[in-house]
């Protein structure tokens, strides 16, 4: 507009017309994804989104969109931002009118989510439903991070999310020592009864990608720990999770547990870790790997 | 309580019957209304009798209600209350057979291994198929299958068992019944020690029952399944009425004893199977509800028969609303409800029942 010319009337006008329309109509927005059962959905501008499984809320969150969350399964509420959410119950076991009262206009579950019927039910009622893969895998963590980014409109977040997820596991990977670090991750819930990770668990993918090896490579999946195996594995890390330790009975219970007491203390460290993180195969999975690695390789070993 | 039940029926009698079946009819129609009415979303009684308008073709009336509300009271929460009738209908006529079969009032479709059955295959089917079959459309076919193979198998071996000679026998076929539960449940275990958490907690919940796998074919299924149990029971009332006499007794006065014992197990093992296959286990239904009507009209089975079908599905009708509204928008395991609600309403009957003799 020129200095000179008063500005026309008309022109005016149109120009307050459109900064009034920006102003009240909120951005409108469609994302459009196919999810892990290759259906497309579309969601429209979602303000009331409903998710199923740790990782998926972990994701939202991440991506800075934890307000529009308006409830969640149980297992997400061990995630502090998600605790007070409302609990929709066991993810597997989801009930399709509890999910529907709280008006959701998208609903974000997982594989494992369940019964079929109560899925079936909600897609039915015309909410938009995503099925994300829950393989706990390095590539399915990205890939959600990338799905949810479209789907919510925040492509750069997730980039950003994913960007910082693979410059931790670098940081994690430069930390690798010549000999990795032998490491026994111990898991436990309730009775005390410990077992211990073999291969194919989610804990030997963590050990892994924070530079360490599984004292307990060659058994397959969980199996209970045997004294003799414990002695037999020579770890030089004790791994737990913080619910793990407490149904262990602190550290005074993991080093009296029979096996475990008769390893050579001087040499073996106990490190503990958060069960999401550690375990959530979500997108803090880098800074899982890295805090393990640094739990690894950057400290100092206790007495 | 008399034992009227053997005596031809008089004139106070039959009005005895008559207010006893207007009882339990308002105490169903009761349950639906209570079950359709509440749930977690709130429906109103306009937008509700909108819906039903328009899923009766007169759409002119349709005009309070969103398509959230339709999908919730029409393909949701009705399926779920017709369920809860057929399934509750079938699990207390089955124990009402169960309980002459045996003449035990300890008797109930768990004791001839249905239950176990359909666990044990269930537990199978969740910690030993891969996951690909047990969650998404296929699990929603592979697993109500398998459990319905598991209960309907393992009750016919209980019953093959239990006939020494090819003649049902109770003893036998009781001690049969006791010792396949308890192998059932040495399975179950071993299954849980394989099982992975996930899967372990699939079977836990699997176990402690629910109607949410609740639509329209479903409910059409279980309704040939409970109109299959309860025609058999009411065709067989006073062959049930004998039957409580003793075998020996009931056979000199002309009932096919064996021939009835054999078909009560097969006709309960497909009916409280086909249920269970698509419930899980809900518990103390089949037990109780037959008790609870033997206290309200005696031991007759031309009343026992239909009471106990009406009482069964108020029953569990009643069960799942508080079920799926205590804890909304999560659900509370129906199974543990039957028994929490159930339970202390029966000691308390037997209690009063104990005074008043």
């Amino acid at each position: 507009m020129s200095p000179h010319r008063p500005p026309s009337l008309r022109r005016d006008v149109a120009a307050s017309a459109l900064v009034v329309t920006l102003a009240v109509a909120p951005p409108v927005w469609a994302g459009t994804i196919v999810d892990a059962r290759n259906a497309h959905v579309t969601a429209t501008s979602p303000a009331r989104v409903v998710t199923l499984g740790a990782a998926t809320t972990e994701t939202v969150l991440a991506l800075g969109l934890g307000d529009r969350i308006v409830a969640a399964d149980a297992g997400s509420r061990g995630l502090p931002e998600a605790a007070d959410r409302a609990t929709l119950g066991y993810h597997r076991q989801v009930s399709a009118e509890g999910v529907l009262s709280m008006g959701p206009d998208l609903v974000l579950a997982t594989e494992a989510s369940g019964p079929p019927a109560a899925i079936e039910q909600i897609r039915g009622a015309g909410v938009p439903l995503a099925v994300l893969s829950d393989t706990p895998t390095l590539a399915a963590a990205t890939a959600r991070i990338e799905t949810l980014g479209a789907l919510l409109d925040a492509q750069p977040a997730a980039e950003t999310v994913v960007q910082s997820l693979h410059r931790d596991l670098e940081a994690a990977e430069a930390l690798r020592p010549a000999t990795p670090a032998r490491v026994l991750f111990l898991y436990a819930r309730g009775g005390g009864v410990g077992q211990v990770a073999g291969d194919h668990t989610v804990a030997d993918t963590m050990i892994g990608l924070a530079g360490g090896t599984n004292a307990f490579a060659g058994t397959e999946g969980y199996t209970a720990l045997t004294p003799e195996a414990a002695v037999g594995a020579r770890p030089d890390v004790l791994l737990v999770t913080t619910g793990g330790l407490g149904a262990l009975g602190g550290p005074t219970g993991i080093w009296s547990t029979p096996g475990l007491a008769q390893l050579p203390r001087e040499q073996v460290r106990l490190v503990v870790m958060d069960d999401h993180l550690l375990l959530g195969f979500g997108p803090r999975t880098g800074e899982a790997a890295l805090a393990l690695a640094r739990h690894l390789y950057s400290e100092p070993a206790q007495p | 309580m008399s034992a009227v039940g053997l005596t031809p029926s008089s004139s106070p009698s039959r009005f005895r019957d008559r207010r006893t079946r207007v009882a339990s009819g308002l105490l169903c129609l009761l349950a639906v209304v209570l079950g359709a009415g509440i749930g977690a979303l709130s429906i109103p009684p306009s937008a509700q009798a909108s819906i039903l308008a328009e899923q009766l073709g007169l759409s002119a009336f349709a005009t309070a209600h969103d398509t959230t509300q339709a999908t919730v009271l029409w393909a949701i929460r009705l399926p779920r209350v017709g369920l809860g009738l057929l399934v509750g209908a079938s699990l207390s006529v089955a124990g009402v057979l169960l309980q002459a079969l045996f003449r035990n009032p300890l008797a109930s479709p768990q004791l001839i291994g249905v239950s176990g059955g359909a666990a044990l295959a269930a537990g199978s089917v969740i910690a030993l198929l891969p996951a690909a079959f047990t969650v998404g459309p296929w699990g929603a076919v592979i697993l109500p299958l398998g459990a319905f193979s598991g209960a309907v198998a393992v009750s016919l071996l209980t019953l093959r068992i239990g006939s020494p000679g090819g003649v049902p026998d109770v003893v036998p076929l009781l001690l049969a019944g006791v010792a396949i539960n308890a192998l059932t449940g040495a399975g179950l275990g071993l299954l849980v020690f394989v099982a992975d958490d996930a899967q372990l907690r699939s079977i836990t919940f699997w176990s402690l029952g629910s109607l949410s796998a609740a639509t329209w074919p479903l409910v059409a299924v279980l309704a040939v399944a409970a109109t299959g149990v309860v025609a058999f029971a009411w065709h067989h009332r006073k062959a049930l009425d004998l039957l409580l006499l003793g075998a020996e007794d009931a056979g000199h006065l002309g009932v096919p004893v064996a021939k009835l014992q054999r078909r009560i197990v097969a006709v309960t093992a497909l009916a409280v199977g086909a249920a269970v296959a698509f419930t899980g286990i809900i518990g103390f239904v089949g037990l109780v509800v037959p008790h609870l009507c033997r206290l309200w009209a005696g031991p007759a089975h031309h009343r026992l028969v239909p009471l106990s079908a009406m009482v069964g599905g108020a029953l569990l009708v009643v069960a799942d609303t508080t079920a799926r509204t205590v804890v909304a928008p999560a659900e509370l395991p129906l199974g543990v409800l039957t028994t929490l609600l159930g339970a202390p309403f029966f000691l308390l009957l037997l209690m009063r029942a104990r005074r008043s003799a």
